[in-house]
C-alpha cells in the first residue's frame, strides 16, 4: 500500500449551520504523485486548500500530513511544505530578489538558493526589478519559486495557472512534471481546467459541491468515464454510416465526409480501424472525441 | 524566541523600502525644528527680571513636548500602524506569512515590535533634535542669565520610557483595528477620530482616564513626572496594563480569526475572563483617585535652594496676619511642628520680609515646601499631605469670568435672563473643574477642601448677583429682577453665619451686602454695615465681621475726628480683646500720619552707602515717592516727579526717591542712572516702613514740611495736577499764569 502524503477523514466545513462548504470529503494524496484537485468554481476547492495550510482552522480535526494531525504540526510543518494559496502573494514594493530573501528569511534557508530558484522559474534576468511590473505570469512564476524555494516535499497549489496564456500554462505544467520526476515532490494542485489537470496529474479527485464525487489515478478516471466516441473522416461517408449501422446503432452522420459513432473503449479503435480498412474503407482520420469532458459535466451538475 | 527574531528580521526586509522608520524621524525632528525657527523670527530681549535658575533644553522641552505627544507622535502611530499592516493586506501577505514555519505569535508581534521600534525612533528623534535646538537657541536668542543648559540624563531617560509607555495604547488599538480590518480607511478615520475628538475634549476639560491619547497628554502636561518621587505615574501603568488587554484581545482575534473562536468557546472565554480580572483589578484601583491621609502631627519643612541669605520664615493666619509659626531657617532647610490646634484654611508664608505665597492646611497635616530663590525670584513647590490642594490652587489662580467683565463694562445689565444664565453656567463649570482635578499621581484634594472651595467658588458668583443687582437698581430703577431658581439654590448652600469662612474676604462681602440690601435709609454702605454688624449677637463671627468692616472704615475715614469717633462707637463692640487692639493699632497709625504729625522716621541709605534721616533737612519741605524696581505704575510716575524736581530745583524743597526693594543691589544700577535732582535713598526695613506709613500699595507720594511734620502722607500721584498745586501752595507760590 502506498504512503500518503495528505489524508483527510470526512472533512466537513461550514461557516453556517445551515450550509456545508465540505461534506465529508475523504482525500487520499499519495506520495510521489501529482494530484489534480478539480472542480467548478464555488464547489469548495479553496476551503479545501485553506484547510490543509491551516489558514482556515479546521472544525473537526480530519486532515493528516506526513502521518501526523495538521493541527499539532503548525506551523513547523511548513519546513517540508510549499504553498501558493489566493495566488500570488508578492510584496510588489520588493524586487523578485527581496520577495526570496524574505521567504529564506523566514525559513531559514541560505541566500544562495536564491538564484537557483529564480533560475528554475527563469526570472533570473528580472530579479532586480519590482515586482509591481512583473507580468501576471512572471509573478505567478515568483509565487511558485518562492513556494520552492525550501526545496519541499509537498507543494500545495492553489490554481497555478489561473489567468495564464497557453504558452504561461505550459511553462507551469513542464516545471511541476520536472520537480515531480527529478526531485520526487508530491504536488497537490487545484484547478478548474480539466484538460490541464489530465495531461500533467498522476491522481485525480473531483469535487462539486463540497462533496467528493471521484478520486483514482488517471486510468482509473479515463476508464470511469466509459465509452469512447471517435470522428471518422472517410469518402463516401453515407454509404459507410448504412454498412456501420448495423453494428453501432449510434453512428451518424455529421456531415458528408464525417461520421461519429461510439466505441466501447479506446482499446477497440485499432481492431476497429483494422476492420474498416479491410473491408476497403479510405479513411483520413480517426479522431477520439473526448467522453470525458462530457462525463465529466455530468458528474458535477 | 528564535522563531520571533527571524520574523522581525523578515519584517525589516519586507519593510525596506517604504520609508517607515524615516517618517519616525521627520515626525519628531518636525516640532522642535518649527519651535527653533518661530523663535528664532520673533526673538525677543530677555526680561531683566531675577529668575529662578533653570535649565534651558528642559525649558525647551516642555514648551514642545504637548505638540509632539498628543497630535505630531499619535498621528504617526497611526499612519505608521496602517502602512505596517496594509503591506500585507495589499499584498495577500498573512495568508503568505501563515504558510511559513513561523507561529502566530512571531507573525504578529514581530510587526508589532516594529511598530514599537517606529515610536522608539520617534521620541529619540524628537528628544535629540529638542537638544539640537535649545543648544542653538541657548547660544543664540538673548536670555536671562539664570538659563543654564545641560542634559540631564536621569530625567531625560525618564521622559523617554513615559512617552514610550504612554504610546503603547494608541499603537495597540490602532494594530488591532489595522489587522482585523482589511480596509485602510477603516483604522485612519478611527485614529483620526480619536484624534481629533481628544483635543475636542482637551478643550472642554473632560478627558476620560482610560481615552488613549490621554496617556501622553497626561505626559505633556506633567513633564517632571510624580510629585512624589516614583518612576513612573499611575498613568504610564495603566498605559500598560490596559495595553496588555488591548495586545492579548488583539492576538487572539487574529490567531483565532473570529470573535467567536478566539473567545466564546468554553477554555477560551476563562482564559479572557481571568486576563481581565488579573489586569482589571490593579487597574481600576489605579485609576481610582485617591486622597492623602492625615498625619499624626501639624508639621511644616521645607528647604531653600538659594545663594541669597535666609534666616526665618513666617507662617500668619490670613485674617488678622496672626504669626502662626515662626521657624528659623538652618542650614538652608526647616522643620517646624505645629503644637496648637489650627483650622484647615489658607495661611500666608513670608520668608523673611518677603510675601513668599499661601498654603492650605490645618491640623494633623504635613507640609513640605521646596523653594528656589534667586534675589527678587522665587518659586515655591509645596509637597505632603496637600499637595493636590496646592496644585489645584496654583492651576486655578488664573481664570477668566466673562460674567465679571460684563458687570464691569455694564454690558447685558438689561437683560436679566442672560446674565442669570451666565451666573449659573459659569458658577457650574466651576464647581465640575473643581471635583476634576487630579495631581500626576492621580491624587485629589481632601473633602474639607473641596468643600471650602465650592464654597468659595459660590460666594463668588452670589457676589457677581449682587453686584448685578446693584447695578439694576442703579440703571433701571423701576424695573424688578426676578431671582431664578438656581440662584437660590446657590443661596441656599452658602450660610450667613460661618465664621470659619470669614478668612475669605468675598464671603465678608457676601454678608455683608445681604444685611445692608433691604437698608433704604439716606446714609452710606459702610455706616449701614456697621450698624446690622453691632445688632448681631456676641461672638467670633460678630467680631470677625465688624473686624473686616471696622478696619476698611478707619482706613477710609477722610477726618481724624471721624476716625476716632468709629473707634469709640465700634471698639468696645468685640467681644475679644485682641481685635479691639488691633483696631486701636491701627487707629493710631493712621493718626501718626494726620497733617501736622511728626512724619515718623525713615530709617534709608543713600547711594553712597551713607545714612538718610528726616531730621537733616530740617528747614526744608520733602516730597518723597515711595516705590520699587519691580513696579510698573511706579515707573510711569517717575518722570513726572523728576520733571517737578528739576522744575522747584531753586526752592527749599527736597525730591526723595525712596526704594522698597528688597534687595539693595536690584535698587543700586536702576537708581544710579535716575535724575540726580531727585535723592535716591533705599530703606532699611521695608516692613518697618511700610507699618509706620500704612503703605498698601506703591507708588505713593508723601509730602514733609519744613519742620519735619507731615503735610499729606497720601498725595495724589505727580502725573496728576493736584500733587503740584499742593506744593506750590505749600511753597507760597501762587497759581502759575
Amino acid at each position: 500500500m502506498t504512503e500518503n502524503i495528505i489524508q483527510t477523514q470526512g472533512l466537513t466545513f461550514q461557516y453556517s449551520k445551515n450550509r456545508k462548504v465540505l461534506d465529508n470529503v475523504s482525500l487520499n494524496i499519495p506520495k510521489g504523485s501529482i494530484y489534480g484537485f478539480l472542480g467548478p468554481n464555488g464547489a469548495g476547492k479553496s476551503t479545501t486548500m485553506r484547510l490543509l495550510t491551516g489558514i482556515l482552522p479546521e472544525q473537526n480535526n480530519a486532515i493528516s500530513i506526513f502521518g501526523q494531525p495538521l493541527q499539532s504540526q503548525l506551523p513547523h510543518v511548513f519546513d517540508n511544505i510549499g504553498a501558493l494559496v489566493e495566488s500570488p502573494a508578492l510584496y510588489l514594493h520588493l524586487s523578485g530578489y527581496n520577495n526570496l530573501k524574505y521567504i529564506a528569511k523566514l525559513r531559514n534557508i541560505p541566500v544562495s538558493k536564491i538564484d537557483e530558484a529564480l533560475a528554475l522559474v527563469d526570472l533570473a534576468a528580472d530579479a532586480k526589478r519590482k515586482v509591481k511590473g512583473y507580468s501576471l505570469g512572471m509573478k505567478q512564476r515568483l509565487a511558485i519559486a518562492m513556494a520552492l524555494l525550501s526545496e519541499p516535499q509537498l507543494l500545495l497549489l492553489d490554481e497555478p495557472v489561473n489567468g495564464l496564456d497557453p504558452n504561461g500554462m505550459r511553462d507551469i505544467r513542464q516545471l511541476l512534471v520536472k520537480l515531480n520526476k527529478e526531485k520526487g515532490v508530491t504536488i497537490f494542485v487545484s484547478s478548474h481546467l480539466l484538460a490541464e489537470i489530465e495531461r500533467m496529474c498522476t491522481h485525480v479527485g473531483i469535487i462539486s459541491k463540497g462533496k467528493l464525487q471521484f478520486e483514482g489515478t488517471i486510468q482509473e478516471l479515463a476508464k470511469k468515464s466509459g465509452l469512447c466516441r471517435v470522428q471518422l473522416t472517410l469518402k463516401d461517408a453515407a454509404l459507410w454510416k448504412d454498412r456501420l449501422l448495423p453494428d453501432y446503432p449510434d453512428t451518424e452522420l455529421e456531415s458528408s465526409g464525417r461520421l461519429m459513432l461510439e466505441l466501447h473503449n479506446r482499446e477497440a479503435i485499432p481492431a476497429f480501424t483494422k476492420n474498416l480498412i479491410n473491408q476497403g474503407a479510405e479513411v483520413y482520420e480517426i479522431k477520439i472525441l473526448n467522453g470525458l469532458e462530457e462525463w465529466f459535466m455530468e458528474l458535477v451538475n | 524566541m528564535q522563531n520571533f527574531t527571524t520574523a522581525l528580521k523578515a519584517e525589516h526586509i519586507k519593510k525596506s523600502g517604504t520609508g517607515i522608520y524615516v517618517l519616525s524621524v521627520l515626525m519628531g525632528i518636525a516640532i522642535p525644528i518649527i519651535y527653533a525657527i518661530v523663535l528664532l523670527v520673533q526673538s525677543e530681549p530677555a526680561s531683566p527680571a531675577d529668575i529662578v535658575p533653570y535649565n534651558y533644553f528642559n525649558r525647551v522641552l516642555d514648551d514642545v513636548l504637548e505638540a509632539f505627544a498628543t497630535f505630531f507622535f499619535p498621528l504617526l502611530i497611526i499612519i505608521t500602524v496602517s502602512r505596517i499592516t496594509q503591506l500585507d493586506h495589499r499584498n495577500g501577505g498573512w495568508q503568505l506569512m501563515e504558510t511559513q514555519p513561523v507561529t502566530k505569535a512571531s507573525i504578529y508581534f514581530s510587526k508589532f515590535t516594529v511598530l514599537l521600534i517606529s515610536n522608539t525612533i520617534a521620541i529619540l528623534s524628537f528628544i535629540l533634535m529638542a537638544y539640537i535646538c535649545s543648544g542653538l537657541l541657548f547660544s543664540i536668542v538673548d536670555l536671562p542669565k539664570a538659563a543654564t543648559f545641560s542634559f540631564e540624563f536621569g530625567f531625560v531617560t525618564q521622559l523617554f520610557f513615559r512617552l514610550f509607555l504612554a504610546a503603547l495604547v494608541i499603537t495597540a488599538l490602532q494594530y488591532l483595528i489595522s489587522v482585523l480590518i482589511p480596509s485602510f480607511v477603516w483604522s485612519i478615520l478611527t485614529g483620526f477620530v480619536l484624534l481629533i475628538t481628544y483635543l475636542f475634549l482637551y478643550g472642554f476639560n473632560v478627558v476620560p482616564d482610560w481615552y488613549p491619547i490621554r496617556f501622553l497628554g497626561s505626559v505633556a502636561k506633567h513633564i517632571k513626572g510624580s510629585d512624589l518621587g516614583y518612576w513612573l505615574t499611575y498613568s504610564e501603568i495603566a498605559a500598560l496594563l490596559i495595553t496588555l488587554i488591548i495586545v492579548y484581545i488583539g492576538f487572539n482575534w487574529y490567531r483565532h480569526k473570529s470573535v467567536k473562536q478566539a473567545f466564546f468557546t468554553k477554555k477560551r472565554l476563562a482564559a479572557l475572563a481571568c486576563v481581565l480580572l488579573v489586569i482589571a483589578l490593579p487597574l481600576a484601583w489605579l485609576l481610582m483617585p485617591k486622597t492623602m491621609d492625615a498625619y499624626s502631627k501639624t508639621i511644616v519643612s521645607g528647604t531653600i535652594d538659594t545663594k541669597d541669605n535666609v534666616r526665618n520664615i513666617y507662617i500668619l493666619g490670613f485674617f488678622i496676619d496672626d504669626t502662626i509659626a515662626a521657624i528659623p531657617i538652618v542650614n538652608n532647610a526647616f522643620h517646624y511642628e505645629i503644637k496648637q490646634d489650627i483650622p484647615a484654611d489658607i495661611y500666608r508664608l513670608i520668608l523673611d520680609e518677603a510675601n513668599v505665597g499661601n498654603v492650605f492646611f490645618g491640623k494633623n497635616d504635613s507640609i513640605n515646601i521646596a523653594f528656589k530663590k534667586n534675589k527678587a525670584a522665587l518659586d515655591g513647590k509645596i509637597t505632603g499631605t496637600r499637595l493636590a490642594e496646592s496644585q489645584y490652587k496654583d492651576e486655578n489662580k488664573r481664570s477668566y469670568s466673562s460674567v465679571s467683565y460684563y458687570l464691569q463694562e455694564n454690558i447685558y445689565i438689561d437683560n436679566v435672563d442672560f446674565i442669570t444664565e451666565q451666573i449659573t453656567n459659569e458658577w457650574k463649570e466651576k464647581m465640575e473643574e473643581s471635583s476634576k482635578f487630579k495631581t500626576a499621581d492621580n491624587h485629589v484634594p481632601r473633602p474639607d477642601f473641596v468643600q471650602s472651595n465650592k464654597k468659595a467658588v459660590t460666594i463668588t458668583y452670589l457676589n457677581y448677583w449682587q453686584d448685578f443687582l446693584k447695578k439694576r437698581r442703579a440703571m433701571f430703577p423701576g424695573k424688578a429682577t426676578k431671582e431664578s431658581a438656581d440662584i437660590a439654590y446657590m443661596k441656599s448652600t452658602v450660610p450667613l453665619d460661618d465664621d470659619s469662612m470669614l478668612s475669605n474676604e468675598d464671603y465678608f462681602k457676601y454678608v455683608k451686602v445681604s444685611y445692608i440690601e433691604n437698608n433704604k435709609a439716606d446714609i452710606d454702605e459702610s455706616t449701614k454695615a456697621l450698624k446690622a454688624i453691632a445688632a448681631l449677637k456676641p461672638g467670633t463671627f460678630k467680631d470677625k465681621m465688624l473686624y473686616w468692616q471696622l478696619k476698611t472704615s478707619v482706613k477710609d475715614a477722610s477726618a481724624k475726628s471721624q476716625r476716632d469717633n468709629l473707634i469709640a462707637t465700634y471698639a468696645p463692640q468685640f467681644g475679644n480683646a485682641k481685635y479691639q487692639k488691633l483696631i486701636t493699632g491701627i487707629g493710631k497709625t493712621l493718626s501718626n500720619l494726620d497733617k501736622g504729625m511728626v512724619a515718623p522716621a525713615i530709617a534709608a541709605t543713600t547711594l553712597s552707602r551713607e545714612p538718610f534721616a528726616l531730621e537733616n533737612f530740617k528747614g526744608k519741605y520733602i516730597a518723597i515717592d515711595v516705590w520699587a524696581t519691580w513696579c510698573a505704575p511706579c515707573r510711569e510716575e517717575s518722570p513726572y516727579f523728576d520733571k517737578l524736581a528739576i522744575k522747584y530745583k531753586n526752592q527749599p524743597v527736597q525730591f526723595v526717591a525712596l526704594s522698597t526693594d528688597r534687595r539693595i543691589d536690584d535698587w543700586f544700577v536702576d537708581a544710579t542712572q535716575k535724575s540726580k535732582s531727585v535723592l535716591q535713598v533705599h530703606a532699611d526695613n521695608e516692613k518697618v516702613f511700610s507699618n509706620d506709613y500704612n503703605v498698601e500699595f506703591i507708588p505713593r507720594f508723601i509730602l514733609i514740611d519744613k519742620e519735619g511734620k507731615i503735610v499729606n502722607s497720601k498725595m495724589p500721584r505727580p502725573s496728576d495736577a493736584t500733587f503740584e498745586q499742593v506744593l506750590r501752595q505749600q511753597l507760597n507760590l501762587g497759581d502759575e499764569k
